[in-house]
């Protein structure tokens, strides 16, 4: 496998945009990626997107208007992962050999869904039966909390963290601070999960240029190299499993670190799949950034804040910066690019040289969860 | 067995009635347990998952009662639901687990680990006005 490099990468500003079309969100991304990376179309050989709820052939919608046409373009859906699965797939594209330089692009607009809770596919035995994403995150928590003596506070101390960092981030959907009563005291969406618990209904775009490394230093004195890149599913299991433990996390962390030859303890910085507070904390653990029932220790200590002793969701992450679906894995890829590039402004962890981003989720009976997708990158 | 809603609205069963059968009174959800490697399921599985047998299935009854893994009280859910609603995780012990609707949304009478019993009832009312019908689990 060749070496694959980050050259370029761009985001627009999540929020609510009900008046724009969605393929017009994912091209913004993807120009100011190319311009990021100061590439022309004609170097792009391959388009891969992502996207769990924006219809056929976004990738073509996305990439016709620029002309950039006629190439393979291959449309990703992976659920949570689904923008995290395209990068992927354009890692392969260039690792194996096959091409020199992609595009990879996630974009969502759940806007257009009308608010609520993320719609599940109905065939699911247990969707059939009322379960909604908070509910089942809900289900982890309260596990969590029983069997590691954690707290509702702790839960908000998360939202607390990630309000705090996406009031650095002029790309994050909320702006403002939050407190812990305030986190506690919103709306109850699944007990124990309040509002601000949850990442919010949003739209966004993020994408990047990947490029073989022998040929990135063309374009760029500071590629960042992605020095692994995972994808699994989750595994069937019909019987009794530790809802605490998110075992597709597990695997694909434990497979990345391997990759990179690298260990959790060489991380200087982390985007984590934080769709809602119990989550963040299970992959403190799941990640290895602290043992089996330490993750309240970590949030308690500020270990995790930007300025602590392993930084977790600098951007503020998908409960601040938000989590249009399909958008994540790439967004997540910017801010560590950005972290790794020193171009963080005021969110910037200091010295950060290794980033990690941790895509995972798809509500599916018998699976932890549909897929989860890591990368590891190095300055 | 089933309360109905004015007695009016049409059953519909969700996954399915295949997936129970009643006996004296009780409920016990059917399942599948594979001759060959001995695993159970919830719903019957056709081939063995574990073991990709084909043909080794065979039906069988799940206890009436299980174990209540965990569960949360919804507020916001899709529209066919009637919020508030609990969800749960029980644990049989054939050793499967099933996610299904809790009898009772009174945090008080909900505690982890506690026994619970399968019986039918309305879980929801679908987009035609049909009542849906399922298992459901009460707190013992």
């Amino acid at each position: 496998m060749r070496e694959v490099a980050v050259i370029g990468v761009g985001m627009i500003k999540m929020g609510k945009y009900p008046e724009r079309m969605l393929s017009s969100m994912g091209r913004e991304a993807v120009l100011l990626a190319m311009k990021d990376a100061g590439v022309q179309r004609s170097d792009i050989q391959a388009g891969y997107s992502g996207t769990l709820r924006g219809g056929s052939l976004l990738g073509q919608r996305i990439l016709k208007d620029l002309g950039m046409t006629g190439m393979p373009i291959n449309n990703m859906e992976n659920a949570c992962s689904s923008g995290s699965s395209a990068l992927r797939e354009g890692w392969l594209g260039i690792a194996s050999g096959l091409y020199d330089m992609v595009i990879a692009v996630g974009s969502e607009k759940l806007s257009a869904l009308g608010g609520g809770t993320l719609p599940l596919e109905r065939e699911d035995l247990e969707v059939s039966q009322g379960l909604v994403m908070p509910a089942l995150y809900a289900m982890r928590a309260r596990r969590y909390m029983a069997d590691f003596n954690a707290t509702k506070e702790h839960l908000a101390k998360v939202v607390v963290k990630s309000r705090k960092n996406a009031s650095l981030n002029p790309l994050a959907q909320f702006n403002q601070p939050t407190t812990v009563e305030a986190v506690l005291n919103s709306r109850m969406i699944a007990d124990p999960i309040t509002l601000f618990q949850c990442c919010p209904t949003g739209d966004g775009a993020g994408a990047a240029v990947l490029c073989s490394l022998d040929k990135a230093r063309k374009y760029t004195s500071r590629p960042i190299v992605i020095k692994a890149s995972v994808l699994v599913s989750g595994k069937f299991e019909p019987g009794f499993r530790d809802m605490t433990t998110p075992e597709i996390t597990v695997r694909a962390s434990k497979l990345a670190y391997e990759m990179a030859s690298l260990g959790p303890k060489d991380i200087d910085v982390a985007e984590v799949h934080d769709a809602f507070s119990i989550a963040e904390l299970l992959y403190y653990e799941a990640l290895g950034f602290c043992k089996r029932g330490e993750a309240t220790k970590l949030i308690d200590e500020g270990a995790t804040d930007i300025d602590g002793r392993i930084p977790v969701n600098p951007s503020g992450g998908l409960i601040s910066k938000g989590h249009p679906v399909g958008a994540t894995g790439l967004a997540q890829l910017a801010e560590i690019v950005w972290q790794l590039r020193g171009q963080a402004g005021q969110r910037q962890v200091k010295n950060a040289k290794v980033g990690i981003s941790h895509c995972t989720g798809g509500g599916i009976y018998g699976l932890d969860h549909g897929a989860c997708s890591i990368h590891i990158l190095a300055s | 067995m089933v309360g109905s809603d004015k007695g009016e609205r049409k059953q519909v069963f969700y996954p399915g009635e295949e997936c129970w059968v009643a006996e004296k009174d009780n409920l016990h959800l059917v399942g599948s347990h594979c001759k060959k490697c001995g695993q159970n399921y919830f719903p019957a599985m056709e081939i063995c998952p574990k073991c990709f047998a084909e043909g080794e299935m065979e039906k069988i009854k799940l206890s009436n009662r299980g174990k209540l893994y965990s569960y949360s009280i919804v507020y916001v859910g899709p529209k066919e639901f009637t919020t508030p609603y609990a969800v749960g995780y029980v644990d049989f012990p054939e050793g499967v687990r099933v996610l299904g609707q809790l009898t009772t949304v009174e945090p008080g009478e909900l505690k982890l680990d506690m026994n619970v019993q399968s019986e039918l009832g309305r879980i929801g009312v679908d987009e035609q006005g049909n009542e849906m019908v399922s298992y459901k689990f009460r707190p013992l």
